[in-house]
């Protein structure tokens, strides 16, 4: 008999909870707005040309001293900021860094988290508590000192902010994870794999883990929003290390000195946070919906 | 369990956190000194050294002195900033929450309902800028930088430094000396970092509180308590609130590391003289030392608030305890 998991279920009802997902008009309007940043992303990665970028990786190629700070019109429909950037291309640039930074973090939160919670749980005892003791110690770092304690510590760069912020966010998927796992630990499922002779290691790849990531999975689209706003208010107070680098939080601080005669500097950038972290947000709420066993059997029914 | 035994037991269970959090400060210590001697004896040397108060120095564009007089210094305005916004959160979350609650699916629920979440998802700095355009740039109301109008605290004799006397926090010490004008400026330069920062969770506390207290009203013993002949007033207040206000309880609990972070970002855009200013302009200035004694008080605040925090839960409900 084939062990049904969460995993496998979940994506056999995929089109169902598609449809439950896009019911909600304001969920629906999350996913199209967080399409066009991902369809941003990917086409300043494989081929900026095609919108007439060159360099998507710095905004020392935009610096245009003759142009100044000017408001927005046809030739630049969002102004421009410090050094004469057209806020246009700097902000298409930046939604695919702050897109591809925080990604990563995100998953390795994620798995760092459930693995931890996960094996903490199905091991128990000393192992447990070990594990989660460890877990509270980042838990109870806020993670903005988190950032500045490690780039103090190792350097100044992305990579350290990234790991630090990956530290910061794993403890909610261990907590999430062990309690999940604690659940299923004594459940038939895992008592007869174990069994059958099979290892610590498989029993928690193959049994355990598809079946508390959903719960995880739930979580990744408010984390994804987390992350991005963490890294705009990372760079906004100025520990971003490179000064050329296009990010959402940066291009607004670039605008605070002008902002008495260019408001538009601050706000065009700060509004493109807010909509990514409020779309985020929608569709986190839209995910944690399809985790309600109810909501989903009345869909069901209809269907 | 008695709540005695209950705040003993709290108390132990922190230490091994606290321990974790002076290892994990240590081994950034480590990284950075290249110290070549045992890990565990350096750890113990250098923990003797924390209670014993020695403390280097450190040399920032708005600090230089010993880290140690620098904390007496900063972290008097951190409670300050925090005990400020905490007060707000708790106060007009509650009632914004319960207010909605009442009034579920008016317009007026639904305007705060939408607020709350656009205000919950958007970053703390951004919800700055706005109320600095707004407040300080446009309006010219509010002051939006430093605690104190400067030009105020010329040859006053019990400010020097940059610090007041005897609490370091501007505000109180105006008050002792009875210096209205000065308290006053202090009371209105403390207003937009509060907010900025206690906006947020505020909205997060509707939310909650909103959610919970409506399943609540749904419940027999309202109808039970209204069948009584009841004032609604009275339902509110003795039943449905106290029931209602778990949910939000635990939900403050889980954001005292957020509101730590805001504290941080808050302070630096406000320019704002507490622990979090003297984090980000250490490192800056590339004061590491002082950056990973910071980190230290930061990890202390934390792990005290949730005590107090559990306490206050345990008061409020006695299911708590067991």
């Amino acid at each position: 008999m084939k062990i049904k998991s969460d995993l496998m279920k979940f994506i056999r009802n995929l089109s169902l909870y598609f449809r439950i997902f896009t019911s909600n008009k304001m969920h629906l309007a999350g996913l199209i707005i967080i399409l066009f940043f991902l369809a941003d992303t990917v086409v300043l990665q494989f081929s900026p040309w095609l919108i007439g970028i060159h360099n998507p990786n710095t905004l020392s190629s935009d610096y245009n001293f003759n142009v100044g700070v000017i408001q927005p019109s046809i030739a630049y429909p969002f102004g421009t900021t410090y050094l004469g950037i057209n806020l246009l291309t700097a902000v298409l640039k930046a939604i695919r860094i702050d897109v591809l930074y925080a990604i990563p973090v995100v998953i390795l939160a994620a798995l760092l988290g459930t693995f931890v919670g996960m094996i903490a749980a199905y091991l128990g005892g000393i192992f447990d508590e070990i594990l989660m003791r460890l877990t509270d110690v980042f838990f109870s770092i806020p993670y903005i000192v988190l950032v500045i304690a490690l780039s103090a510590a190792i350097s100044r760069n992305f990579t350290v902010i990234s790991l630090s912020l990956v530290l910061a966010f794993f403890p909610l998927y261990a907590k999430y994870a062990r309690s999940s796992t604690l659940i299923i630990k004594n459940s038939n499922m895992i008592l007869s794999s174990k069994a059958i002779g099979s290892s610590d290691a498989r029993t928690l790849i193959y049994h355990v883990f598809p079946n508390v990531i959903s719960a995880s999975i739930s979580q990744l689209a408010l984390t994804f929003g987390l992350v991005i706003g963490a890294f705009a208010t990372i760079a906004f107070i100025g520990l971003a290390p490179n000064s050329s680098v296009p990010e959402l939080g940066y291009l607004t601080s670039f605008g605070l000195q002008y902002i008495q005669i260019a408001p538009w500097a601050v706000l065009i950038p700060s509004l493109f946070i807010v909509l990514l972290a409020i779309s985020l947000n929608l569709i986190g709420d839209g995910m944690i919906d399809l985790l309600d066993p109810y909501t989903v059997s009345i869909w069901r029914k209809k269907s | 369990m008695s709540l005695s035994h209950y705040i003993i037991r709290r108390l132990i269970i922190a230490i091994p956190t606290l321990i974790g959090i002076t290892l994990f400060v240590f081994l950034l210590y480590y990284i950075i000194g290249g110290l070549h001697s045992n890990f565990l004896l350096a750890y113990g040397s250098w923990l003797s050294s924390l209670f014993s108060g020695k403390s280097q120095l450190v040399n920032t564009n708005v600090y230089k002195g010993s880290i140690s007089n620098a904390i007496t210094m900063f972290l008097p305005n951190t409670l300050m900033l925090s005990i400020f916004a905490a007060v707000l959160i708790w106060f007009i979350g509650t009632f914004l929450g319960v207010f909605s609650a009442r009034h579920k699916d008016s317009a007026i629920d639904l305007t705060i309902k939408a607020t709350s979440f656009y205000l919950y998802a958007a970053p703390i700095f951004i919800l700055a800028i706005v109320l600095i355009i707004i407040f300080g740039v446009y309006l010219k109301i509010l002051p939006f930088s430093g605690e104190i109008n400067p030009l105020l605290m010329v040859g006053v004799t019990w400010f020097s430094d940059g610090i007041s006397y005897p609490t370091h926090v501007l505000l109180i010490d105006a008050l002792i000396h009875g210096n209205f004008v000065i308290a006053w400026n202090a009371f209105l330069s403390l207003l937009l970092p509060a907010i900025s920062l206690a906006l947020a969770f505020i909205a997060g506390v509707i939310i909650m509180l909103r959610n919970s207290m409506i399943s609540v009203l749904d419940k027999n013993f309202i109808s039970a308590a209204k069948g009584k002949g009841l004032s609604d007033k009275q339902i509110i207040k003795v039943h449905a609130r106290r029931n209602a206000i778990f949910q939000p309880a635990t939900f403050f609990a889980y954001t005292i590391s957020g509101l730590l972070s805001g504290e941080v970002v808050i302070e630096t855009i406000f320019n704002y003289p507490g622990m979090g200013y003297f984090l980000t302009q250490s490192l800056i200035n590339n004061q590491l030392i002082a950056v990973l004694d910071s980190v230290l008080i930061f990890g202390i605040i934390f792990v005290s608030a949730t005590i107090l925090l559990d306490i206050f839960y345990a008061v409020i409900d006695p299911r708590v305890r067991f």
